[in-house]
């Protein structure tokens, strides 16, 4: 796990994403499509739970349906790092 | 209601390929969980879990080639429906919630199953076998979510089994809808009770 001293920055979003999706990391730029990168619902989930274990933060359901691209994922992770910081 | 050579039905077979086709999708998705947590209790307990479901699976298989049978392909995931009916589970504690729904169903399925008294006996050994493990399931999910109370807060874990007990009456409706006819013989009046079962096994 990633020490939470700072918001998650897309160099560790992706280092992870691609360890769940075995997606090379140079293709996982910040407007790439979530769902063009997971394969089913199941991988989503997957992620989703691996991004809050790894940067310890809480998402919620209205949080993945805002996430339509790796960068709003990195947008959302903040947001809620950093209310939850608070 | 025609049974077959064994002496299950052929809605029988398809139940039990079934279960063991619900049994495949838990390790799938337990599989995919444990490698996600974080080191520590619940690190092992999911890890358990899905070897659990992973070797369900193959009770299931063996238990209907016991039988002298292959397991049915069947296409489509019992679990998927609940994403239908509440959505991904966004967090840990959604995964628990929607797994503490699911359990229960599975468990009281499985009782039904063994209740019905022309139940074959290494169809009955293969449920009492599983539902051992289905019990200690119930217990550490439900460990885990009273843990999770402080991290989450009542109000949340409320709402999320709420949720998700809420999407397991719909599933279980729908699925009811879609193929009750398999599962009527199990019901005190099932209709295709057949008289070929042998109670003490194949021979």
């Amino acid at each position: 796990m990633i020490s939470p001293s700072a918001a998650p920055t897309l160099g560790e979003v992706v280092g992870r994403v691609a360890a769940v999706t075995s997606i090379a990391p140079h293709r996982l730029v910040p407007d790439a499509e979530l769902f063009a990168l997971v394969s089913d619902s199941l991988m989503l989930v997957e992620m989703a739970i691996d991004l809050q274990e790894e940067f310890d933060v809480i998402l919620v359901e209205s949080d993945l349906r805002e996430m339509r691209t790796l960068g709003d994922v990195v947008d959302v992770l903040g947001r809620r790092w950093e209310e939850q910081a608070a | 209601m025609k049974a077959t050579a064994s002496g299950i039905s052929e809605n029988e077979l398809w139940l039990l390929s079934f279960y063991r086709l619900s049994e495949i999708n838990g390790a799938l998705f337990f599989g995919r969980v444990a490698r996600t947590l974080r080191p520590g209790a619940l690190q092992a307990d999911v890890t358990q879990h899905f070897s659990d479901e992973a070797a369900h699976a193959s009770y299931w298989t063996a238990c209907i080639r016991d039988l002298g049978h292959d397991a049915l392909k069947l296409g489509g995931a019992y679990q998927d429906h609940y994403l239908d009916a509440a959505g991904v589970p966004a967090n840990l504690l959604d995964v628990l919630a929607v797994t503490q729904a699911f359990e229960k169903r599975v468990i009281g399925q499985y009782h039904r199953h063994l209740r019905h008294e022309g139940t074959h006996s290494r169809v009955r050994q293969t449920l009492e076998q599983i539902m051992r493990d289905e019990r200690w399931h119930i217990r550490y999910v439900r460990r885990a979510i009273e843990q999770m109370t402080e991290r989450f807060g009542a109000d949340a874990v409320g709402a999320a089994l709420g949720r998700f007990a809420a999407a397991d009456r719909e599933v279980y409706a729908r699925h009811l809808a879609e193929h009750g006819e398999r599962m009527a013989f199990l019901l005190p009046d099932g209709s295709d009770r057949h008289d070929t079962h042998n109670p003490e096994g194949p021979t």
